[in-house]
């Protein structure tokens, strides 16, 4: 029994330590592990994320005018009790891991395979569900790279998508 | 100190994450629904083979929202069996495999709200829930051990990396960082500016040679490791303070008992 458990747990440890690697067969062994049996331990190392996403989108309506860009997420800055109580974070880190990978996508594969992405869907459901006046008929969203804490740094449009017809 | 009494003080630890993390998810719910950010209608596309599979056990109505609540409520009420069944002393193989199981289910559910503080506590929950069937101070020690490789592995990747960056040395990402709203703090980063470039620095490197120390802390003497530890304690704060990860503190404190234990059985001071 011992000697099963040893093996059990050193195999587990060695693939850990194999997938913190970026290789192409840690990859691959991670795009099999959808239960996260293999963590990634990198934290913010080497590169740590320097911008915040901000998703936005506008409407097309029956008169064909385009509405303003609206950012749909409002998160207020953390209170001092985020150290016990935090629950944002999860909206956060959702959206922040659907906008990398979009991009992420886009820069490797193209335009057309991030527009058939699964993190493309994701966002694209969740603006078509907001509540939107009756009049529209199409919407678009773009996403933008700013530093919230920082007005000297310059906005960066990453991404812009294409108009979506049905709601 | 017996290694059962160790993995109690792990688990209660785990165990009150296990809570702080369901019951934010939950205030979050909304979330979970058709139209939220994590939709299961659209993210089970991501595994359509297995989808076909959780519908022919009609196991993807169960993900859906409203019912996936429930894996939420059950994860939140296992939590404190286990700490409830380790103050009693009563045997905890049954609360804390299903609380392993729950878990990998909302890790799998959430898999784009995950952050390491659940990746860590999941492997936690699965490494107990595994010794605990056979019950005996090695399957115990075993896990005290993993554990501890475990959280050695996180913070020499984590600490090595860094210290590898030029920009990490030099302070330039800590800055950055705290320019953003996501993980920064508008407050520290308008106190840190004043005191100008050193202080950049001293935070940048004390965050670098902590995770460092940390990988290393159970190789030294107990009274080291417990100072090293220490220090690790105040870098979970400092990061849950300003960073907002605040499930960290609980889900790697939660191995320092593990790191002291590893630490007195080397240097034999059972």
């Amino acid at each position: 029994m011992t000697i099963s458990l040893i093996i059990l747990f050193g195999s587990w440890w060695i693939i850990c330590f194999l997938g913190q690697t970026k290789s192409f067969w840690a990859n691959k062994l991670k795009s099999y592990d959808i239960f996260h049996f293999i963590p990634n331990w990198r934290f913010f190392a080497p590169n740590p994320i320097l911008i915040d996403y901000h998703l936005e989108y506008r409407l097309m309506e029956k008169s064909d005018t385009k509405t303003n860009w609206v950012d749909p997420f409002y998160f207020p800055p953390k209170g001092v009790w985020c150290f016990l109580w935090y629950p944002l974070k999860r909206y956060r880190k959702t959206l922040n891991t659907s906008i990398s990978k979009i991009k992420k996508i886009n820069s490797e594969f193209g335009f057309d395979v991030a527009v058939n992405s699964n993190s493309y869907l994701n966002l694209l459901n969740y603006l078509q569900n907001l509540e939107h006046p009756v009049l529209a008929y199409a919407l678009q969203f773009r996403i933008i790279a700013k530093q919230d804490n920082n007005e000297e740094y310059q906005d960066k449009l990453i991404f812009v998508s294409n108009w979506h017809y049905q709601f | 100190m017996s290694p059962l009494s160790v993995s109690h003080a792990v688990l209660t630890i785990i165990a009150v994450q296990c809570i702080v993390s369901s019951a934010e998810y939950l205030s979050a719910a909304n979330i979970f629904k058709d139209s939220g950010l994590i939709s299961w209608k659209v993210n089970r596309l991501i595994y359509p083979k297995l989808t076909r599979y959780l519908q022919l056990f009609k196991l993807n109505e169960a993900l859906n929202y409203p019912h996936f609540k429930k894996f939420l409520y059950l994860k939140l009420l296992l939590s404190l069996a286990v700490i409830f069944f380790i103050i009693n002393d009563y045997p905890l193989s049954i609360p804390l495999g299903l609380l392993a199981f729950i878990s990998i289910i909302i890790i799998f559910r959430c898999y784009r709200s995950n952050n390491g503080a659940d990746q860590m506590s999941n492997i936690v929950l699965i490494t107990f829930a595994i010794c605990f069937i056979f019950y005996t101070r090695y399957s115990i020690q075993i896990a005290l051990f993993f554990l501890t490789a475990q959280a050695s592995l996180a913070y020499a990747t984590s600490g090595f990396l860094k210290l590898f960056s030029k920009n990490w040395r030099n302070g330039f990402f800590v800055i950055e960082i705290l320019k953003t709203s996501i993980y920064g703090n508008k407050k520290i980063l308008a106190l840190i500016k004043r005191e100008k470039k050193l202080a950049i620095i001293i935070i940048s490197n004390f965050v670098i040679y902590c995770d460092i120390s940390l990988a290393f802390a159970f190789l030294l003497p107990p009274k080291y490791c417990l100072i090293v530890i220490i220090f690790g304690i105040f870098l979970h704060l400092g990061i849950s303070l300003v960073m907002g990860l605040n499930t960290f503190l609980w889900s790697f404190g939660a191995v320092y008992p593990a790191y002291y234990y590893t630490s007195m059985v080397i240097y034999n001071h059972r």
